[in-house]
């Protein structure tokens, strides 16, 4: 007998299944083979100590316990998520919740003199915001609708693009040449102003509306001059 | 005393010596380097022209003075200095007349110096003169049109004048306007900035619209007594006439007075 066949018998050796020939020949073997003889001997201590161990179980001591601690702690978890969620929820609707609603909501007790004095204070309010309005309107520059014809000259498209090609040529005049042309367009343009500030007090006023067609003129003039240099 | 003296002495005898001959030397290699550059610097330029069939002056001129007056030659004469960097132009006559067009013959160089023009024309030409910037004087011309336009800043004056039809224009800068008015002639003079001066001939007929809107500054003179004036729009208007009021003169200042005198024959 063989080693392989040997250690292929040992299992049923040991668990007492062998025939009497096959005993007598792997017994033969085992005297001779000091290798076989080892490997029955470790296998002959496992089989040993499986039986020895056979009783315990390997179960945690309170398994229940320790599922009732996972389960306590999940549902924590999810108490806390849904806890945030809310929260979150409730500070969004409430800053959504206007000052106003907050204000109309609130429970208002005035007494007849808190009434008049609110009533009171209401009215100058609105009588000031109106003077401003009425001055704001006053004091600003006439638009192109109220303009009378000979003023829309004012916005001409003409204007700015000469202005811009002069502004793309300034740099390259000699200096003399660009002081002279921004102190004369200064000058006109002073005398623009002038003729606008006389028109918003009368606003058809004939000196004045001829003297800023006479400004336009000269400022069209001199743009369109220099423009061509 | 006499220490100082003596000290004066001692300074004095060197001056005297080879350093003040080398520094005399330095001053006038210094003085003639100058000159030099100078002339360098300034073209001249002279040229007469035969008026065809008009003889009338067209210039277009960049800056510089232009002074055109007249004179009892049959001919055109130009004379103008040019400064550095230095315009180029050609004159043309043709039929219409002499054209300079500094402007159009530079365009596109940026840097261009000053051409200051002196011009004699026949007594009767008809003078067209524009300059972006710089002073006009006119004298002693008598054609159909006298027409002085200063785009920017420059003085323009007009002396001497007995034209049909006088145009003054300019941004900054004074118009002296001194001229005999003829019947049926027109005359405007305008300015945003500067006095505008005019000195007529008495006795000519002639409608005034003089309008100085921010100074309300307008002195009628002698002329006030001559003729019937009204006073508009808060003193910034002055409409009036004067004589048969054949010519019409109107005057425009936006920013500054307005003065009328009767000229000295």
């Amino acid at each position: 007998m063989n080693c392989e066949k040997c250690q292929a018998l040992l299992s049923e050796l040991l668990d007492g299944t062998l025939t009497d020939e096959e005993r007598a020949h792997v017994g033969r073997h085992l005297d001779e083979c000091m290798v076989c003889a080892g490997v029955r001997a470790e296998l002959s201590a496992i089989v040993t100590t499986a039986h020895d161990v056979r009783n315990y179980t390997l179960a945690p001591p309170n398994s229940r316990a320790l599922w009732l601690r996972i389960s306590n702690t999940i549902e924590a978890e999810r108490a806390q998520e849904q806890r945030t969620a809310a929260q979150v929820a409730a500070v969004v609707s409430s800053r959504r919740e206007s000052v106003l609603t907050r204000v109309l909501h609130k429970h208002w007790t005035l007494s007849l003199p808190q009434l008049s004095a609110a009533v009171a204070a209401l009215v100058i309010g609105v009588a000031a915001l109106t003077v401003f309005t009425v001055q704001s309107l006053r004091r600003a520059p006439p638009t192109e609708a109220k303009l009378p014809p000979v003023h829309r000259s004012i916005n001409d498209q003409e204007l700015d693009v000469l202005m811009q090609r002069v502004e793309q040529r300034k740099g390259r005049w000699n200096p003399r040449m660009r002081e002279a042309f921004e102190r004369n367009l200064s000058v006109i343009d002073a005398a623009v102003n002038d003729s606008l500030e006389q028109l918003d007090q009368s606003p058809h006023d004939e000196v004045s509306e001829e003297a800023l067609n006479d400004a336009m003129s000269h400022k069209k003039e001199l743009l369109r001059e220099f423009a061509d240099l | 005393m006499l220490q100082t003296l003596s000290k004066t002495h001692r300074l004095s005898a060197p001056l005297g010596g080879p350093l003040a001959r080398a520094l005399v030397a330095c001053a006038a290699l210094s003085l003639f380097a100058l000159w030099a550059t100078d002339a360098r610097a300034q073209q001249r330029y002279s040229r007469s022209f035969a008026p065809r069939r008009n003889v009338s002056l067209l210039l277009k001129n960049r800056s510089g003075l232009i002074e055109v007056e007249g004179w009892d030659r049959g001919e055109i004469r130009i004379t103008a200095t040019i400064e550095s960097p230095a315009a180029r132009f050609t004159p043309t006559m043709d039929d219409d007349g002499l054209t300079i067009d500094v402007v159009g013959d530079n365009r596109g160089r940026d840097d261009i110096g000053d051409v200051n023009f002196h011009i004699q024309v026949p007594y009767e030409s008809a003078v067209d003169l524009q300059t972006a910037s710089g002073d006009i004087k006119v004298h002693n011309v008598r054609g159909r049109l006298v027409r002085a336009h200063v785009t920017t800043g420059g003085d323009i004056e007009l002396t001497d004048i007995r034209a049909q039809m006088v145009v003054a224009e300019n941004v900054t800068g004074n118009i002296l306007f001194d001229a005999e008015l003829l019947r049926g002639g027109s005359y405007e003079l305008k300015s945003t900035q500067g006095d505008i001066n005019m000195r007529i001939t008495p006795g000519a007929g002639f409608t005034l619209t003089a309008t100085a809107p921010r100074t309300r500054n307008i002195n009628l003179g002698g002329f006030a007594q001559m003729g019937n004036f009204n006073f508009q729009g808060d003193n910034r208007r002055v409409v009036g006439r004067v004589g048969d009021g054949s010519a019409t003169l109107i005057t425009t200042n936006l920013r500054g007075a307005i003065s009328l005198v009767p000229r000295l024959r």
